[in-house]
C-alpha cells in the first residue's frame, strides 16, 4: 500500500481513538458511555465520510465535471425531499415500515435527481449548465420541503427539523447493524469497477474504444453513488462539502489519479474531514455548532482555491 | 501482398441524419490513409463510426473480414484502436499509468498487469520514445508529447487499425512532421493500418500510401497521391476558389 495511504489510515484511527475516549464530558472511560453514545458517533462519521467522499469522486469521473458533488448536483436534496415527504406521509405506519419506507424513498429521491442529470448530459449540456442545473434541483426541492413542513404537525416538524440539520448522532446502537449493513451494501461494490474506473479517467469515448460497456457502467455508477448518498442522507441529513472536496485533496495529497491508490485516500479523507467536524464539537460542548457550519468553513475555501488554480482550464 | 484489413461497403454515416452516404473503401495492414474533407465533411464523424463510438447508419463494416458488429467490444478493442481530438484534462496520471490503460482490454477484471502486458508498454515507449518521460505528469507535457503518449495508448491495445482523428492539428511544423515520420516507422514496423484524418495536405503526401476524400459535393474518392494530383482532384477539392 502506498505510504500516503497509510498515513491517512493511522490519522483515522488517531481520531477514531480520540472520539472514543473524549466526549463532551471530557476524558472518560466509561464503558457505557463508549458503547451507547461515542461507538456509534464514530462508525457513522466513518461511513458516511467515506462514503460521502466515494461518491462524489464517482460523480467527478462520471460527469467528467471537477465540480460535481452529491450537494452541488442536488442529489442530496432530492432525497431530502423524499425522506420528508416520507416523515409527513408516513404517520401511523409501525415503525418498521416507516424506516424501511424511509431508506426506500431517500434512494429513489437520490435516483430520480441523477436521472434528470444524466439524460440532460447525454443531450450534451455544458459542464457549468449541468452544476447550475444542480443548484435549481436543490432550491426545487427546498421549496417542496418547506411546504411540506408548512402543512406537517409540531412533532414531525420536530423530527424533520432536528434530521435536517445534518449530524453524525442520530443512529443509536441498536440502530448500528442496519446502518453498518446498508454502508457496506453500498460501498463494496466499487471494488469490483477499480478498472472501469480507470478507463473512464480519459473520457467515455476512450473507455468506450477499450471495450467497456459504458451504458452498463453508467447505471452502475449512479447506481452506487445514488445508494452511498442516499444512506448517508437516510441517517445523517443532508451533509455538505465532503463529496465535493475529498477527491481534490486526495489527488493533491497523493499526487496520483490512478484509482487503485486513489480510491482509499479519498474514503480516508471523507472519513476525516467528519471526524475533524465531530472533534470541534466535542470540544466546544456548549456552543452546539452544527457539522454542516464546521464543512462550509472548510470546505468552501478549499473549492474556490482549487477554482482558483484551474483558471485558464475551461470548466 | 496486400492484407485486407478494414473493408467498407455503402456506408451510410450520421447522427440520426445522414451527414455522408455510400463510402466504399478498404485499407491495408502497414499502410497509412490520409481522410481528407473540408471542416464539416463528416470525417470525425466517419472515424468514429469505424470505430465503433457510434452507430453506422446504413451499410457493412467488415474487419478482417467479419462483420464489424460480430465482435464483442473487448475483442473489437483489441484490433481497432483510436487517438481522439477532445482534449484531456487529468491532473496528475503519469505517461506510464497512462499508456497502461490501453493494456485493460487484455487484463483481468481488477485490471492486474502482467508480464506480457509491461513487455507490451515498453516496447512501445521505446519505439515511441517515451521512455524518459515514463513518470512525468501527462498534463505537464507539450502538445506534440501529448499525442506520442496517446498514440503509445493507442498502440498499447496492440490494434491491426490504428485511427487517428487529427492528429496534428494542434502542432507546430516540425512536430507535424516528427509524428508523420513516427507514423511512418509504426505503420511499417508493427504492421498496422493506420487510417487519419488531416488538413496538411503538403505534409502528408510524400508519407501516406493511400488518399480519402469527402468531398463537398458528396462524393467520396479513394487513391494514392499520385492518383489525386494526376486527375486534378485536390485542385477541385481544395484550390478551386484560388485561381
Amino acid at each position: 500500500m502506498n505510504s500516503k495511504n497509510i498515513f491517512l489510515a493511522s490519522l483515522v484511527a488517531l481520531f477514531a481513538f480520540f472520539l472514543l475516549v473524549y466526549g463532551e464530558t471530557g476524558f472518560n472511560l466509561d464503558l457505557n458511555l463508549i458503547w451507547e453514545l461515542r461507538l456509534p458517533k464514530v462508525a457513522v462519521c466513518v461511513f458516511a465520510g467515506g462514503m460521502l467522499a466515494l461518491a462524489g469522486l464517482l460523480m467527478q469521473i462520471f460527469f467528467q465535471n471537477p465540480l460535481a458533488g452529491p450537494d452541488i448536483l442536488g442529489v442530496s436534496s432530492g432525497s431530502s425531499l423524499f425522506v420528508a415527504f416520507w416523515m409527513m406521509a408516513s404517520v401511523g405506519f409501525s415503525q418498521s415500515i416507516m424506516d424501511w419506507g424511509m431508506s426506500i424513498m431517500s434512494f429513489l429521491g437520490a435516483m430520480s435527481v441523477f436521472f434528470i442529470l444524466v439524460f440532460l448530459v447525454n443531450k450534451n449540456m455544458s459542464r457549468v449548465s449541468l452544476i447550475i442545473t444542480g443548484l435549481l434541483i436543490s432550491s426545487f426541492a427546498s421549496s417542496g420541503i418547506s411546504i411540506l413542513v408548512s402543512m406537517s404537525q409540531a412533532l414531525q416538524l420536530k423530527n424533520y427539523l432536528m434530521w435536517s440539520m445534518g449530524s453524525f448522532r442520530n443512529v443509536t446502537t441498536p440502530e448500528l447493524p442496519r446502518f453498518l449493513f446498508l454502508s457496506l451494501i453500498s460501498t463494496l461494490p466499487i471494488l469490483f469497477f477499480i478498472k472501469s474506473l480507470n478507463q473512464f479517467l480519459l473520457s467515455e469515448n476512450y473507455a468506450k474504444s477499450m471495450g467497456v460497456n459504458v451504458k452498463r457502467m453508467r447505471l452502475v455508477f449512479v447506481s452506487v453513488a445514488a445508494l452511498q448518498i442516499s444512506v448517508v442522507t437516510l441517517f445523517c441529513g443532508p451533509i455538505g462539502f465532503i463529496g465535493i472536496i475529498s477527491a481534490h485533496l486526495a489527488r493533491q495529497f497523493l499526487k496520483r489519479s490512478q484509482l487503485s491508490v486513489l480510491l482509499p485516500a479519498v474514503f480516508f479523507i471523507g472519513v476525516i474531514l467528519a471526524f475533524i467536524a465531530e472533534t470541534i464539537i466535542v470540544l466546544t460542548p456548549t456552543w452546539s455548532i452544527s457539522v454542516n457550519a464546521i464543512l462550509g468553513l472548510i470546505g468552501a475555501p478549499v473549492i474556490i482555491l482549487y477554482l482558483y488554480r484551474q483558471r485558464g482550464w475551461s470548466l | 501482398m496486400k492484407t485486407n484489413i478494414l473493408e467498407i461497403e455503402n456506408l451510410t454515416i450520421g447522427f440520426k441524419q445522414a451527414i455522408f452516404e455510400k463510402i466504399s473503401a478498404e485499407v491495408y495492414a502497414g499502410t497509412i490513409t490520409a481522410l481528407m474533407g473540408v471542416n464539416g465533411a463528416g470525417k470525425s464523424c466517419l472515424l468514429k463510426t469505424i470505430a465503433n463510438l457510434i452507430p453506422a447508419l446504413e451499410g457493412l463494416i467488415r474487419l478482417h473480414g467479419k462483420d464489424h458488429r460480430t465482435y464483442s467490444s473487448i475483442d473489437f478493442a483489441k484490433v481497432v484502436s483510436i487517438v481522439l481530438t477532445e482534449k484531456l484534462q487529468v491532473d496528475f496520471l503519469r505517461v506510464d499509468e497512462l499508456i497502461y490503460l490501453g493494456r485493460s482490454p487484455y487484463t483481468n477484471w481488477m485490471g492486474e498487469i502482467e508480464d506480457t502486458d509491461r513487455e507490451v508498454v515498453n516496447r512501445v515507449m521505446d519505439q515511441i520514445g517515451l521512455c524518459e518521460l515514463a513518470s512525468s505528469f501527462f498534463s505537464e507535457l507539450s502538445d506534440g508529447q501529448k499525442q506520442k503518449v496517446l498514440i503509445a495508448r493507442a498502440l498499447a491495445q496492440k490494434p491491426k487499425l490504428l485511427i487517428l482523428d487529427e492528429p496534428t492539428t494542434y502542432l507546430d511544423i516540425p512536430s507535424k512532421i516528427e509524428l508523420i515520420k513516427l507514423l511512418k516507422k509504426i505503420s511499417t514496423e508493427n504492421k498496422v493500418a493506420i487510417l487519419m484524418s488531416t488538413h496538411d495536405l503538403e505534409l502528408i503526401e510524400s508519407n501516406v500510401d493511400q488518399i480519402w476524400l469527402m468531398g463537398k459535393d458528396g462524393s467520396f474518392n479513394e487513391g494514392s497521391p499520385a492518383h489525386f494530383r494526376s486527375t486534378g482532384l485536390f485542385e477541385k477539392h481544395f484550390y478551386s476558389g484560388l485561381s
